[in-house]
This record gives C-alpha cells, structure tokens and sequence, in this order.
C-alpha cells in the first residue's frame, strides 16, 4: 500500500510571547519553537500504522524552506520512508497549497493520500479536502479510523454531538485526520539522528510546472490582539434567582 | 682438577616431555663443556630416578650435577638430599626449571627445546663456579610466647606447658578468654562456655610452665628462629597482684559512681574507673583504668578505693615494666574485632537503644551478664518480638567481602535461647544458612522445629513505627516485601582483623591478607606457618571460625612450636652475605639497605660484618657494595655472570 | 539504534546477584507497585528474550532513588539496570504518553513542562540579579526548571536571592539561556537526549566562564556533579553554601521564628551524595527553632516519590502516597513545619499536606524560606 502525507512545520504560540511585525499582516516567529503540526503527526502515526498491517511505502511531503527538513527527519524517524520537500513560494494560502500538492502527487501512484484536519496556526482546514477535488480522488474528513480491505478503506468520521459517521470509500483517496486517531509513539533523539542520515528530496516550483511567484487568493489583511476588556458579573442567588437573573440579561443583549 | 658434569633431564611425564624434546636436549648437554654424561628419564624425583645420579656419582665420580625439571621451589631438597647422600656437597647441584618456565607457556616444539637448551648452557656454565657450602646450624631455645590468651592462646599455651615446656603467655587486657568469656552459651551442643573453658583458665592459672602476663603488651622482637628476644611492655594496673584478693570493695567505693561503659559488657553495663572486669575472671584482680580514673587522668580524687582495700593492694606509684623474654618460637593468637554496625546506619545503631550486636545479646543472655540472664529491653520489660538479621557487614561489597562463617550459627543458638527465656515471636532474616560443621544442620532443624520463623531475605533497613521496630526486607521465598514490627533487632555483626592489627604484623613482620587478618604460609598445606619462621598463628587471627576450628588450630599451632624445640636445632641456608674485611671502606651503605637489619658495624676496625643469624640472603648489600666487598654465597658475580653468558 | 537486552548482564553486572532481596526490602514503593527489583534482576538475566518484561507498567513506579543500589550487597546496578531498561524503551518509542510529552518538550523547550523559553527568568525580572553573559561573574546560581516555572517554586528562588544578597554573594543566573539539567531526562530513559543537554550546557557554562557553580534542586547537583563527563567546575548545593555562610559569620539571621520543625532528607541530597549534616546545621542555627528528627532520617529517608521521572507519570502506583506517611509521621511529632531541600519534596509533600486535610496543622516550607525568614 503507497500512502502520502502532506506534512507543516508551524510554530509553538501556546505560552509564548507573541509579537506582531511591523506591516500588521503576520506575527514575529524568529524567537519561536517550531514542530510538526500536531494533526498531521496523527496522520504520519496512522500511516506507519497501515504500513506494518499491509506493507507498502509511505512518502511524507511538505512545501516549505530549507528548516522544513527538520519536520521530515521527524517523520522519517516515525515511520515514513520516503521525504519529499518543495520549495514554494513565500506567500502561501489553501488553494495554492493544494494546487503544488496535486501536481508533486498526480503522477504517482498512491493509493491513500493522508492530511491532518487543519495546520495549528492558521486553522484553516482546506488543504485536505481541495487537494481531494484538484486530484479527482473522493474524500472523507475529520477520520477517526480507518480500516482497509483491498482497494475499499471503511473509515469514521467525527460528527458533532458525539456521533460518528461510518463511510466506505473507494480508494485512491483523501483523507483527513483527526487527532487521538491512534497513540503517538515517542521519538527518541536517537532514532532521530539516525533518520537524519537519510535522504530528502528536494523540487522547485519549476519542476511541478509552477513560477515562484504564483498568486494566493487569500491575503491576509491584518493580524491584531482582541481588545482586552473587563467585565465579569457575578450571578448571587439559589438557581432558580440566577436562572431568571441570567434569562433577562440575555433577553436585553439579544434586543427582545 | 677438571670438573665431571653430570646433566639430568627430566620428561615429568608430559609436563616437559609434551612440549620440550628431551632426547635432543641430552644429546646437546652432552656436547657442552665440562659434560661427563647427560641423561633424560621419566620422573627424575622418583627413587630410580635419584638413584640414576647416585649410581653415576659412584661410578663415573660425576661431582657437578645439572637437573633440568620442575621449579627448585619443588624438588631442590630433593635433589640435594641425594647428592648430599654419595658425599657431594649439596651446593654442588644447579636446577634448570624448563617447566614452569619452559614448557608450561611455551606451545611450539622446535622454539622451547631451543629455549631449554639456553637454559642449560647456562646452568651447566654456573654449576662449574659453584662452591661448596656448609649448612649452619642453629640452636632452638626450648621457650615458647604466646601472644593473646584467648581460646587459642589458652589451648596453645596448655598443650606446649604439658609437654613439659616453657610458655610466656601475653594478654592485653586484664583477664583471660577473651571473647569466648563473653559467650552465654556454645553451639551446636549448647554447652555453657564459662563451664566449658573455665577449667582450661584455671590450668592456666596453676601451671608452673606457663608465666601469665596481664595487661601487657609485646613492643618489640628480635632475633630469628630458635632465638626471638621479645620486649613486652607490662601496663600499670596500680594494684599489686601479690596482695589483691579480688574481693571488689574497692569497686564499690570508687567515686565515678556513674562509671563509663564497660567493655567486657558490650556496653551494655557500666563499671568504676578501678574494677574486675566479671566475677569468674582469671586472675580475679582488680586493675585501675587511667583514662577514667580521676586521680590519674586528673590528678584530684578522694582515693576512697585505697581507703577500702583491706589488702593494701593499690598503690598509685606503679610504674609500667618493660620485660625482655628469650623464645624460640611465638605463636600469635590476638583474637578478633566485632564489625562496627555504626557504620551501617540504615539500621539504626547507635539511634535505637534496642538495636543490638551479637555479643551484645550474648552478654544478655548471660547469667553474670546485666540482666542476669534475662533477655530485656533497655527499658526492663520482655520483648514480644526479636529480630535477628544475618550479614551485617560480612559479604557486603560496601564493607567486608568475606563470609564470617560463625554468625549464622551464633543467630540460630541466639535465636533458641531467646525463645527460650522470653517466648517471644523470633525472626532470622537470612541470606544463606551456613551450617556447616558437626551437628550444625541437626541444630539448624532443632531451631527450626522451635517456631522460630526463618524470612529468606537480608533485613534492608530498621525503623521506628508506633513505638515498635520494624525490620523492612522481602521474603524472597514468596516474593513478597514485608514490614516487620518487633521489639529488640540483634544484628548478625561480623568478624574483622583486630583494630590495631597493622602494628601487630609490623612488629613481628608477618603480612595481612587482603581481608586484614593474618597471612599464613600457605592457605591449605601450612594454615598455622607464616614467612618467618618460628612464628606461627591460630585462631580468628588467621581468619574468623568457630571454637572447634579454633582450638584445633591451636593445638596445630603448639605441635609447630613442639616440633622446633624437640629438634633442638634446624638448619639455616648458607647462602649468605660475607664482607671482605680487605675491600670494606666502611662507607655503611649495606647496613642502610639492608631490609633485616643484618648488618652491624665494627666501630674498632671501621668495616661492616654480616650477622649470618640474621642475614635472608636477599643480596642488596651485594648489589649495592661499591667495591664489592660484599658478596653473597652461591650468588657471587662469578656465578651470575656465567650463568648468563650461557644464555645469550 | 536497537540495544541488546543480553549487554545488560555485564553492563549491570546481573551475575552475581545473590537474590538476598535488600533491593526490594528497602525500595519505597515496594507496596505501591508490583515492581520487585530482585525478581526484576533474576528475570532479566535468565529469560532469552526479555522485551515483554520490559513493557510492564510498574518499570515505571520507581523513583531511582538509589536505594537499592546503594545498599546491595553483591555490588549489582540496581537502579542503573532500570534507567537502562528505560532507555531501551526510549528508543523504540515505548514510554507512557506523559513521559513522552515530557521528553518532547525538554527538547523543545528546555524543560519538561513544556513551558515557553524565553519566559524562564521571568520570575527574576525584578529582584536585580546578574546576567550571565551581560554582566561579569565566576559563580552561577543554577535555577532549574522547576524552581523557574512553578510558582511555588519560586518562592525558594526568590528566598535564595534574598539570601545572596544580603550576604553579597556575587552570583549571576542564566535567564532564558538556562536549559534542563538532565537529571530527570536521563533516569526517563533518553539517553541520548541527556548527552546532548549535558555537552550543551557544559559548553554554555565553560564559555561564560564559569568558576562555581550553586545549584538549587539536589537533582541538578546530583548530575553536575556525578554524571556530567567533561564538567570539570565544583558544584554545591545552596545548603552547603548557607550553611558555610553561617559557619563563617557572614549570614546574620536576627529574627526569631519560633517553631518545632522537622527535615526530610531529600534522596539526591542525602542518600544518593552524603549531605546531610549541612541542612541540619543550618536549621539549628535558625533562631527560636526546634529541630527535631523524623524517626525515618537520614540513609532511612523515605523517598517522597518525586524523583525518576515520578513528577510526569501518571498512575502506576496505588495505596497511600509516601508523601502522605511522611506528613502524617511530622504530624505525630508535633511539629509546625516540615523543612526540605528538593522542590520536588516541597511539590509532593506539599500536595499531601492538602489531600490528606491537614493544612491547619503543619505547613511545607523550603530551608531558603526559613532562612529568608530570620534574616
């Protein structure tokens, strides 16, 4: 079985100090820690998972500079086989991700394209499900299972409400993963160093048919802190007084 | 006169043979100078053997003999012996060892024949410089001195006094028995050690052979085998023993009412600064300590004792005596140390009064002891729960290595005599149960059989909860830890060598054994010899064991002494050193080098002289002479320098 | 990089164990967990293969507190067998998901918390203490991460401050250059995480020419100074350096404090490195304080559970907590306050303090607290 994963490096913000750059449209990332992006490490963990169960490859990808290579040794440590990294452009959104994506996949045969559900920082959850309709694949998101029989994949999609959605779908085809599909192992330093010794590819934006100066559709405006603001009312009373409290303050704020 | 050489090469069976081609190597001895004949046989240290040198000595007046075989440490004596025998003089023999140091680390034929052959050139080269020598002669005083009069002092001491020969019998402290009149009872047979050894002290007391020294100490010894001079330095006790009765008012008169920790108690009983340290004790006289006595570490005190003593024994203008004795022999029975367990603090010695040592509960249990008799804790009551630990610093990476061999015995009889006098709930927390000796195992079962509960697994640490002791351990049995709560914790402490030990074997010059006791000559063939002669050990000294171990090797001891002095004289190895008055310059440098103080100087006629006496024949003052005035028998610069040119 | 269970029998030297059980008898969590050192032993060096040993949870109870391998008899490498065992597992991946996460955010962040970086000396940021590296000095106060993120913990630091201040000790801290000891790292099972944290932070210090080196949790002492290869500076643990201050006059603690208070005998401090005198004395020289031992002191500390990786697992020991018995024994004593030296001993015991009710009856307080207290 030939599975891909489309892998990010993205930033550490839980804790840190974050500080916005001058021209408003990004945060400062120079004094961050960066990782593999919580979901698509799930996805990398399920793909070794499916490995051990029915052979076969597993190719992890990314779009990103020189440091992305870090995030590959990683996955390479986790599992993966194969790494393949592209250099895109410096300015990226969903779309385009997914167009670079479709066109570094096509060709080859894969027979389960995994993503996670969404990146960390930008939360945006479209790369997964574009990348599906770019490469002509049927799609299933927010997977928390997956079980494979032949060129069939029987997956669980996470519904709101605690419901799940049971789907089967005919392979190839995309799937994004949703975190606690499985326990992620531990990647020692160890395993690490010795995965460093193995090879990544690299591809520039010219070998996929691209220019490095593509355009995004979605540009970010400004990135600002919420205004931070007091108020906090304390409701005195048995439940039935804050109930009745609680329901007319609601009434004034909806404007009834 | 030419010399007639006789070489004899040796097979040893395959020892040499296997590796080494003996053949060849007769038929190259027999092309070298000064060789008659040159033969190779089987095992030459069998009588055809020896007889095929004699019979050549005899019938081809062969007056070199060359033996090529095993180390002279084996077979030199021999080989002598029968030289010596057809007349030749003994130091006309030379051995090659082309065995140990030949074909027992070499593998290839052709290279060690050649290397046996080097061998003998050289060999048969030295033996033509060779000259003869006689043998001295040395007298063996009839005396004997036994150091220590423990068990093993006791027994050794009584056997030689009964053989009808002198014995000046030294005891550091101010009575007799030493550890064993600590002991309430004895295993496997449960004996009483006071009924058992009592009569032995006595004897000990009444022999006219044996000269009982107290409170003394050996500071010096000279001399050699057969001819000791020992200096023995008699403390002060400041009671003249001619006059005290033992009758102990002086004990109670002494003003240190609180006293200090008695040591023949353990600690568990205090005594006066003058005191007898037990009422059975031999000899029943009082002594004075000085280091707690106040008018002798202080200078101020009523003197209430000398008032007391009826006797007028106790004067306090005793001065220590230096005696000087002339032995033949000294047999060293100094006894042993108690490990000390403060250095184990995960047991609690020293912070809980009712963690005990082994000796400590024997004085319990004893009925001369601090409590008559009666097993207590320090508070009076009885204990409902006693927990006796094995190995406490015996085989034990972090303190001693070796095993004590007496301990677990000594638990086990401790354990049945404290079901016995209390009927408490008894613990042996254990490792292995070394029950080796006669009737051992049987009592072991006995024990057993008495409800004693015996937990597969080393005590790890003692603590206090709810105002009882708890041993925490694992019954390794079941695989299980537990927490035991008892009320008294007696540790299994081990045997070491004496604190002062080092200083013991300095002044003797006997050597300690890694472990700290003393070294014997050999650990199985000569347990009782050490490397100087006429000095022998017995007893835990040696190493710890067991009052039958003890008394047997004292009497091994006695016989060593016994044998010496029923020679009446041995002989000494001529292969000194000797000065050439002529050459000496008196420039002293070999009597500084010499490691046996052997060597005086003639203050008159200004050279140095060799007490052959004295000499070990080491050949320092000869390598070191600077006009070669020294020169040492069977080893000159002629014979040397011979024996290697025939190698090279 | 897989390791071969059969090296542990002459790395840990197996072979000559006797199976006397000193190591089980004397382990703290001998009734909190299945685990059995001396089973633990015999197995590993009589099964073939003895990977699925490995796997059980209970490898994980131990706090490596050492007392096993300080006290055998034989001379095996108890504990060292345990660190080994976990390392083995490090490197397939195999430990409990919190060790895990622990251990990721050690390399990421330099300290197990995961907390950020950059916001390590936050804590100091008013208290006027010197920067390595800004300002000239040859002595460096080691914070550690727990004395530098939890906010118990730093009161001990700030009290500590105080302390060299007033005594005009010249020192400087790390800030956020300061990374993770190690200690606990490498008795998780990273091997090779703790080399790297090791050769990084000695280079850290060598460069800022470091002479001295103070050190406020035992942990941090016990692996400066016993485990790091190439360190080659003297290290001291603060006790040992209050305790000096006393002795030579330079500390003068006016204030009286008035309180019976016990010590707990941290297991790094203590039982593992032999400081056990410098604590005391400093107690004692506290005005208006009574010091009285706790019956388990000392060689026979009770290990309060923090140590071995303890303070991020979860689970894998039931019962009534250690640190539960120590308060309940400092209770009985009648004592105020129970003092220790380790901030994982302050964490834990402090904790029990509160789950066992008893927060109007005794109070947890570090040796620096008290000290900052009579000065």
């Amino acid at each position: 079985m030939n599975i891909a994963v489309c892998v990010k490096r993205i930033p550490k913000t839980a804790e840190a100090d974050i500080f916005i750059e001058k021209d408003g449209t990004d945060i400062k990332k120079d004094h961050l820690v960066f990782h593999l992006n919580d979901w698509d490490g799930y996805a990398v963990r399920e793909a070794a998972l499916l490995k051990e169960k029915h052979g076969g490859e597993v190719t992890v990808i990314t779009i990103g500079p020189e440091e992305s290579k870090e995030v590959l040794t990683r996955c390479l440590a986790m599992g993966a086989d194969r790494a393949l990294r592209i250099e895109g452009p410096d300015v990226l959104d969903g779309h385009l991700i997914a167009n670079i994506l479709s066109r570094a996949i096509k060709n080859q045969s894969f027979d389960l394209i995994l993503t996670g559900v969404q990146a960390e920082d930008d939360n945006y959850g479209q790369v997964g499900v574009s990348l599906a309709q770019m490469l002509g694949f049927p799609h299933a998101a927010i997977v928390t299972h997956i079980e494979v029989t032949g060129d069939k994949a029987k997956v669980r999609r996470e519904l709101e409400g605690g419901i799940d959605e049971v789907t089967e779908i005919k392979l190839p085809a995309v799937l994004t993963i949703q975190t606690g599909i499985n326990e992620p192992k531990y990647v020692s330093l160890a395993a690490l160093l010795e995965a460093e010794d193995k090879e990544i590819k690299d591809l520039g934006m010219e070998e996929i048919g691209l220019t490095s100066g593509e355009s995004v559709d979605i540009k970010i405006d400004q990135v600002f802190f919420p205004t931070v603001a007091k108020m906090a009312e304390i409701l005195k009373g048995n439940p039935e007084e804050v109930v009745t409290q609680l329901t007319e303050i609601i009434k004034k704020k909806k404007g009834g | 006169m030419k010399q007639k050489i006789g070489v004899y090469i040796c097979h040893c069976g395959t020892n040499i043979a296997a590796t080494v081609d003996c053949n060849e190597l007769a038929r190259f001895c027999s092309t070298l100078p000064g060789v008659t004949v040159a033969r190779d046989y089987r095992y030459l240290c069998s009588d055809p053997g020896q007889d095929l040198i004699k019979k050549d000595i005899r019938e081809l007046s062969i007056d070199r003999v060359v033996v090529a075989a095993c180390s002279p440490r084996m077979h030199e004596i021999t080989f002598r012996n029968a030289i010596s025998s057809e007349g030749l003089n003994p130091y006309f023999l030379n051995i090659a060892n082309i065995r140990e140091q030949c074909s027992w680390v070499h593998k290839v034929r052709e290279e060690a024949t050649e290397k046996a052959k080097q061998l003998l050139r050289a060999a048969v080269a030295r033996v033509l410089r060779q000259e003869a020598l006689t043998a001295r002669k040395v007298e063996i005083k009839p005396s004997v001195l036994v150091v220590g009069a423990g068990i093993a002092g006791i027994q050794a001491a009584l056997t030689i006094a009964n053989g009808g020969m002198k014995v000046y019998l030294v005891e550091k402290a101010p009575y007799i028995g030493g550890h064993m009149a600590q002991l309430d009872k004895t295993f496997p047979t449960l004996d009483c050690a006071s009924c058992i050894f009592t009569p032995k002290t006595v004897e000990v007391a009444r022999s006219k052979n044996i000269e009982l020294l107290v409170c003394s100490e050996v500071e010096e010894v000279k001399g050699y085998v057969g001819n000791f001079t020992v200096t023995i330095k008699r403390h002060p006790t400041y009671v003249d023993y001619s006059r005290c009765t033992g009758c102990g008012d002086c004990m109670e008169a002494c003003v240190l009412k609180k006293g200090v920790p008695s040591e023949f108690e353990e600690g568990m009983a205090r005594r006066r600064a003058i005191y007898i340290a037990f009422p059975q004790a031999v000899p029943l006289k009082a002594v004075v300590d000085n280091e707690s006595c106040l008018l002798l570490s202080k200078g101020k005190c009523k003197k209430t004792c000398v008032e007391a003593c009826q006797a007028e024994a106790i004067h306090f203008d005793q001065k220590e005596e230096i005696i000087e004795k002339e032995v033949g022999s000294i047999i060293i029975t100094t006894g042993y140390d108690l490990f000390d367990p403060h250095l184990l603090p995960e047991y609690g010695y020293g912070v809980y009064e009712n963690v005990i040592t082994n000796l400590q509960f024997e004085r319990l249990a004893s009925p001369s002891g601090p409590t008559l008799g009666e097993v207590l804790l320090k508070d009076g009551t009885i204990p409902k729960g006693i927990a006796f630990l094995h190995c406490i610093g015996s085989r034990d990476e972090n303190t001693n290595l070796y095993c004590s061999r007496v301990c677990c015995m000594a638990s086990m009889k401790q354990a049945h005599l404290a079901k016995e006098k209390t009927g408490a709930e008894i613990y042996e927390f254990y490792i292995d149960i070394n029950a080796f000796g006669k009737g051992y195992q049987e009592f072991y079962k006995r024990v057993r059989e008495e409800g004693i509960y015996f937990i597969r697994g080393k005590g790890s640490e003692i603590f206090k909860r709810d105002g009882r002791l708890v041993v925490a351990a694992e019954d390794t049995l079941l695989g299980t830890p537990v927490e035991i709560p008892v009320d008294m914790v007696v540790l299994g402490t081990g045997l070491t060598a004496r604190r002062g030990a080092e200083r013991v074997a300095q002044i003797f010059g006997i050597s300690q054994s890694a472990d700290g006791f003393f070294m014997e000559a050999h650990p199985k063939l000569r347990p009782v010899s050490t490397n100087v002669d006429g000095l022998f050990l017995a007893g835990c000294c040696q190493g710890p064991k067991d009052i039958p171990d003890t008394v047997a090797q004292a009497s091994a001891a006695a016989a060593e002494a016994i044998t010496l002095a029923a020679k009446g004289q041995i002989e000494v190895e001529p292969t000194t050193a000797v000065i050439d008055s002529a050459l000496c310059a008196g420039c002293k440098l070999c009597i500084e080098i010499c490691p046996y103080s052997a060597i005086d100087f003639l203050d008159i006629k200004g050279i140095s002289s060799v007490n052959e006496a004295l000499c070990k024949g080491c050949g320092a003052c000869t390598a070191i002479c600077p006009n070669k005035a020294a020169r040492q028998n069977h080893f000159t610069q002629d014979q040397v320098l011979s024996e290697m040119e025939g190698l090279i | 990089m897989k390791i071969d269970p059969k090296t542990f029998i002459k790395d840990y030297q197996l072979d000559i164990c006797i199976q006397c059980g000193t190591c089980t008898g004397g382990c703290p969590v001998k009734f909190r967990s299945p685990l059995n050192m001396r089973r633990l032993v015999r197995q590993t060096y009589f099964t073939n293969d003895p990977s699925p040993l490995f796997k059980k949870p209970e490898l994980w109870a131990c706090t490596t507190c050492s007392t096993c391998s300080l006290r055998c008899p034989a001379g095996v490498k108890n504990v060292e067998l345990i660190m080994g065992i976990r390392n083995l597992l490090a490197n397939q991946g195999e430990v409990p998901s919190t060790i895990r996460d622990a251990l990721e955010n050690t390399f990421l962040q330099g300290n197990p918390w995961g907390r950020f970086r950059d916001r390590r000396a936050d804590w100091a940021k008013d208290l006027g203490v010197k920067m390595i590296g800004e300002t000239a000095t040859e002595t460096l106060l080691y914070v550690g991460c727990a004395p530098s993120y939890d906010p118990r913990v730093q009161n001990v630091s700030t009290a500590l401050i105080k302390i060299f201040q007033k005594t005009d000790l010249d020192f400087g801290i790390l800030g956020k250059k300061e990374s993770c000891c190690g200690n606990e790292i490498r008795r998780m099972g990273e091997q090779t995480l703790f080399k790297k944290l090791a050769k990084d932070n000695t280079n850290l210090f060598k460069k800022s020419g470091i002479k001295r080196i103070i050190t406020i949790s035992p942990h941090c002492f016990n692996t400066f100074k016993n485990e790091y290869p190439d360190l080659n500076i003297p290290v001291q643990h603060y006790t040992q350096v209050i305790a000096e201050l006393i002795e030579t006059g330079k500390l003068k603690m006016p204030k009286a404090l008035n309180l019976l208070a016990t010590y707990q005998d941290p297991c790094f401090l203590g039982k593992q490195n032999l400081v056990f005198d410098e604590p005391r004395k400093i107690l004692t020289a506290i005005p208006g304080l009574e010091f009285i031992e706790m019956e388990r002191s000392r060689q026979r500390s009770l290990c309060c559970e923090g140590g071995g990786g303890r303070m991020w697992a979860e689970g894998g020991t039931e019962g009534t907590r250690n640190g539960e018995i120590r308060i309940k024994e400092a209770v009985a004593l009648g004592v105020k306050v129970m003092a220790t030296a380790c901030p994982f001993c302050l964490l834990t015991l402090e904790d029990a303090v509160k789950t066992s009710s008893l927060t109007d009856q005794i109070a947890v307080k570090d040796i620096s607290e008290l000290v900052a207290e009579a000065i």
